[in-house]
């Protein structure tokens, strides 16, 4: 049964393999592949979901070595809603591209994104986490690249070196680690690491690898890359790298700092809290601020991104039982309402030409549903109730409140009523705007057509953004057993 | 400490190259900082392979002659780390190149200049 | 020379290569420095007694990387500077600062050889003592990589696959696929793009350099090549007993392709090879890995444990097999790289080269 557990990783790999040789054979059948692979995920994390919540965290030795001398997969509830979530959304965004023409290499590339995020999400080993921060990193990088024009290449390029240079701080940091105990597997080296809190060599693994972890999620101040990435690439890579390949690096944090270094020497060494709170709180005040003076929607949502992490990061600083569960129902409600919202604006664009604030005046009179759905997904993620960003902010900041972290519960609620402000702006012009004069848009749908009905909408892109929707809402209504099911392994990780 | 890093020079020269690396990555030239960040990464690549060093020891190979070894393990992932360098790096050049067709500069601050033009 | 000394001299080449590369301004000039440093860390990696990584350096390092980067550097501007050396003060200062703070935590690791460290206890002692036994493999990181850490090894071939692919993709906007720009290929999967260049000569008289191959050059690449292909599959095949593995034969493998594409003419080469082939080594190779993983979970065992097949010595069997999959999917990403950056946008013959001199400021 625990097979299942790295199948996740290995059954996208076999798709990615055979959608590139239908690619060199000239053939178009990658979307097709693509979602018969993701498909079969939802299936296998569903399925692995059951197990833990049934049976408790599983252990799978790859290749029958025992670890650590073999390298170990690990699922526990925390790993198994990153899985989750990955498969629908990843699912979802690639509906969305139903009738879209993409190359079959592309789908290969995508399937390997996705691939190395459910690798992410179950290794218990932290160079193997290394090898599948490169796999994630590197589509990640060639999907942004895939987007129209130069723009999109330079952003792809400064994702791609600051990446990289993340990556390899990680790495740097896993080898101060590796020196000191002589391990690379997760639990190995928390057995080691006791007593040796005090060591420079020991802290200097802790900053480097956090360092490369900020880089990855981001956080303030090395988010820069990420506007450029997450506004220029299509849609669909938009949401997905935005919803995903953040969501995994905040739980590599999550893994890193409290399964592998402990909540002891969290408590030995302030000195990493405090720079994680300081530079998190850094991210929400200028993601939300300079969120709220973007002209352009998709570069309004990408600041959104680095706010919401940062919220995330203040959740995991905090480090008690109540704001490490909000961080983690954040991330993945976030990846659910960031991924509808990217793609809702990328099926606007493309069918109305509708890029800036601007141009989503009067959208609610001619697309009625799309706007209902953006709506919906912009208030759940201001964080109103029920949808399911709510949750996850109000269980961040009850553990501000818990721990009496005073500055940051304020900074949450100066950003929450930030982020309103300027999402309420986006939907008031919506709804009550005047149209603007049709702007003929060569970029997005090929032709010179003005503003379209909905009607002219892609259903496939229309249902997706709808389960979107429906999904950040529904989600707000189970976050209460949600957070049952993690709770045993977050208290592991907080006593 | 001047004494300590005498038994520790390979680690102070790593650093040093991790060093240069880093201040060539801020070097202007796109090319430039490919190179940078291929310098970057050799630097930690040699503090693994230095850390697992054993005086004197002999490569982990077993048919080549007895013990003691040096630790095979900082090998192992150095050459997985070495082969994901060099993959990123060709794909960074293809967007380099890509960048120089659309716009005519590998410059970076041209190259700002011309985006947001 | 005694040991220490040669081990410092290397360091401070080391050292002082690296620190060339970032004061030359011309980019070129400072690319072969580079493959310089490279060539000089083998030689470090050699005395650190790690063979298979500097094999891997050295070709990949000195090798694919330095040709990738020619090669880039051949089709984009060359500015060229008044002073040949710069420093930037500012730059250097703030990443010193970080680098001595870096060193303040060296002392609290273990001295460099010590071998009461941690790193030469546990992990280390097992495979070291266990390895060659319980795998048959004598080249104890071939054993590691292959089997004990044969999931890192896949993830690390799928990287190498998935770049290439990437590159691909990345390229694509610029019309630039893999396929030859003259020559009887059957389409490719886009119709619509146009081919970058026309040869009008095309056959083997004269190469996409527009003149004649030089008849030394290819006379010695003809002698060279056989050679230095049978080199690469020896490393890539007794990776196993001696130092080496699939990653490097697979680019020395590579490695002699392209030293045929040099002397014989880039477009020709690509011709010469064969499409299908070359898809079926580069997917063969991981999909290989996939199955032997497959196959095991299909026999009741885990991905990739070798032991469940019922045959003899399925270990080591099992770890040859994936080295060699490994080896075939490098050669063919490496040749993939290699015609995707190298190969296109060729100027026709008789145009000018778009290299030109700029300004710098």
């Amino acid at each position: 049964m625990s097979n299942l557990l790295v199948l996740l990783v290995v059954v996208p790999i076999l798709a990615a393999i055979v959608s590139a040789v239908g690619g060199f054979r000239g053939r178009h059948d990658g979307w097709t592949i693509a979602t018969g692979a993701l498909l079969v995920t939802v299936g296998l994390s569903t399925a692995v979901a059951s197990t833990v919540s049934r049976t408790g965290r599983i252990s799978y030795a790859v290749g029958g070595y025992v670890p650590p001398y073999g390298i170990e997969l690990v699922a526990d509830s925390l790993s198994v809603l990153l899985c989750v979530v990955t498969a629908t959304v990843s699912l979802g965004a690639l509906l969305f591209m139903r009738r879209e023409s993409h190359s079959n290499h592309f789908y290969t590339v995508y399937l390997l994104l996705i691939a190395g995020v459910f690798g992410l999400g179950i290794t218990g080993d932290l160079f193997t986490m290394y090898v599948f921060f490169e796999i994630t990193g590197l589509a990640a990088y060639v999907l942004v690249a895939s987007g129209r024009g130069g723009a999109a290449i330079y952003a792809a390029f400064k994702y791609l070196l600051v990446g990289t240079i993340g990556a390899t701080f990680y790495l740097f940091g896993v080898g101060y680690l590796y020196i000191v105990t002589g391990a690379l597997n997760m639990a190995d080296i928390a057995g080691r690491l006791g007593g040796m809190y005090g060591s420079p060599a020991v802290i200097a693994a802790a900053l480097f690898i956090v360092v490369g972890l900020a880089v990855k999620i981001p956080l303030f101040p090395v988010h820069t890359w990420l506007p450029d990435a997450h506004s220029k690439a299509p849609p669909s890579a938009s949401a997905v790298i935005s919803a995903l390949v953040t969501a995994a690096a905040a739980y590599a944090l999550i893994r890193v700092l409290f399964d592998v270094f402990t909540i002891e020497f969290l408590t030995a060494t302030p000195l990493i809290q405090t720079v994680l709170v300081t530079l998190a709180a850094g991210s929400v005040l200028l993601g939300t601020t300079v969120a709220a003076r973007q002209q352009s929607v998709k570069r309004m949502l990408a600041y959104s991104t680095v706010s919401q992490f940062g919220l995330v990061v203040i959740g995991i600083s905090i480090a008690n039982t109540t704001a490490l569960t909000g961080s983690v129902i954040h991330l993945a409600g976030h990846a659910v309402m960031k991924a509808g919202l990217f793609l809702a604006a990328g099926a606007i664009a493309s069918s109305f030409g509708a890029t800036t604030v601007d141009e989503y005046a009067g959208l609610g009179q001619r697309a009625p549903i799309l706007s209902a759905a953006f709506m919906v997904l912009a208030l759940a993620m201001v964080g109103i109730p029920p949808g399911v960003g709510f949750f996850g902010k109000w269980y961040i900041v009850l553990g501000a409140v818990q721990a009496e972290a005073w500055p940051v519960a304020v900074v949450i609620f100066l950003s929450t009523l930030l982020t309103l402000g300027y999402f309420v702006g986006l939907l008031e012009r919506i709804y009550f705007g005047t149209p603007t004069v049709s702007k003929p848009t060569a970029a997005t749908d090929g032709g010179t057509s003005p503003p379209q009905a909905e009607s002219d909408v892609d259903t496939w892109k229309l249902a997706v953004v709808l389960v979107a929707a429906v999904g950040a809402v529904g989600l707000g209504f189970v976050s209460t057993p949600v957070a049952g099911f993690l709770e045993p392994v977050i208290e592991g990780m907080v006593r | 400490m001047i004494e300590t890093l005498t038994t520790r020079y390979t680690y102070v020269v790593a650093v040093i190259v991790i060093a240069i690396g880093l201040y060539v990555l801020f070097d202007r030239n796109l090319i430039k900082k490919i190179v940078g960040l291929n310098i970057f990464q050799t630097g930690v690549f040699l503090f693994f392979v230095t850390a697992g060093y054993r005086t004197g020891g002999t490569p982990p190979i077993a048919s080549a002659g007895g013990g003691p070894y040096v630790s095979p393990l900082p090998h192992v992932l150095i050459l997985t780390a070495i082969v994901v360098g060099v993959s990123v790096t060709a794909v960074s050049l293809g967007m380099v190149f890509l960048l120089y067709e659309t716009y005519g500069t590998v410059q970076e601050d041209e190259l700002r200049e011309a985006i947001h033009e | 020379m005694s040991a220490l000394a040669l081990e410092l001299t290397l360091l401070g080449l080391l050292v002082l290569t690296a620190a060339l590369t970032a004061v030359i301004r011309d980019v070129l000039a400072a690319t072969v420095v580079f493959a310089v440093y490279s060539l000089v860390l083998s030689l470090v990696w050699i005395l650190l007694r790690a063979p298979d990584v500097a094999l891997t350096e050295a070709a990949v390092g000195a090798g694919v990387v330095t040709v990738l980067l020619v090669a880039t550097i051949a089709k984009t501007s060359r500015p060229t500077d008044h002073a040949e050396l710069s420093v930037r003060w500012p730059s250097l200062a703030v990443i010193g600062v970080f680098a001595v703070g870096i060193v303040t935590t060296l002392p609290s690791l273990p001295a460099i050889g010590d071998p009461t460290a941690p790193i030469h206890q546990h992990l280390g002692t097992y495979y070291l003592e266990t390895a060659p036994a319980e795998t048959g493999v004598s080249n104890i990181v071939t054993a590691i990589l292959a089997a004990y850490r044969a999931f890192d090894t896949f993830g690390e071939v799928v990287v190498v696959f998935g770049a290439g692919i990437g590159l691909l993709v990345v390229l694509r906007q610029s019309g630039i696929t893999l396929q030859p720009t003259t020559g009887s290929t059957p389409s490719t999967t886009d119709p619509g793009l146009e081919p970058s260049t026309t040869d009008p000569h095309g056959e083997s008289s004269t190469t996409d350099l527009g003149r004649e191959p030089s008849v030394i050059t290819t006379t010695a690449i003809r002698y060279i090549v056989p050679f230095v292909a049978l080199f690469g599959l020896y490393i890539a095949f007794h990776g196993a007993k001696t130092a080496g593995g699939g990653f490097q034969g697979g680019v020395v493998v590579a490695a002699s392709v392209v030293l045929v594409a040099f002397g014989f003419g880039i477009e020709s080469t690509r011709r010469w090879l064969n499409d299908t082939v070359l898809t079926a080594i580069t997917a063969g190779g991981v999909a290989a890995v996939v199955a032997i993983g497959l196959g095991a979970m299909a026999l009741g065992g885990r991905f990739l444990e070798y032991t469940v097949y019922p045959i003899p010595k399925a270990t080591t069997y099992g770890i040859e097999l994936v080295e060699l999959g490994i080896g075939a999917t490098v050669t063919g990403i490496v040749l993939v790289f290699f015609f995707a950056l190298v190969g296109n946008a060729e100027t026709p013959p008789g145009e000018s080269s778009p290299t030109h001199t700029e300004e710098s400021k």
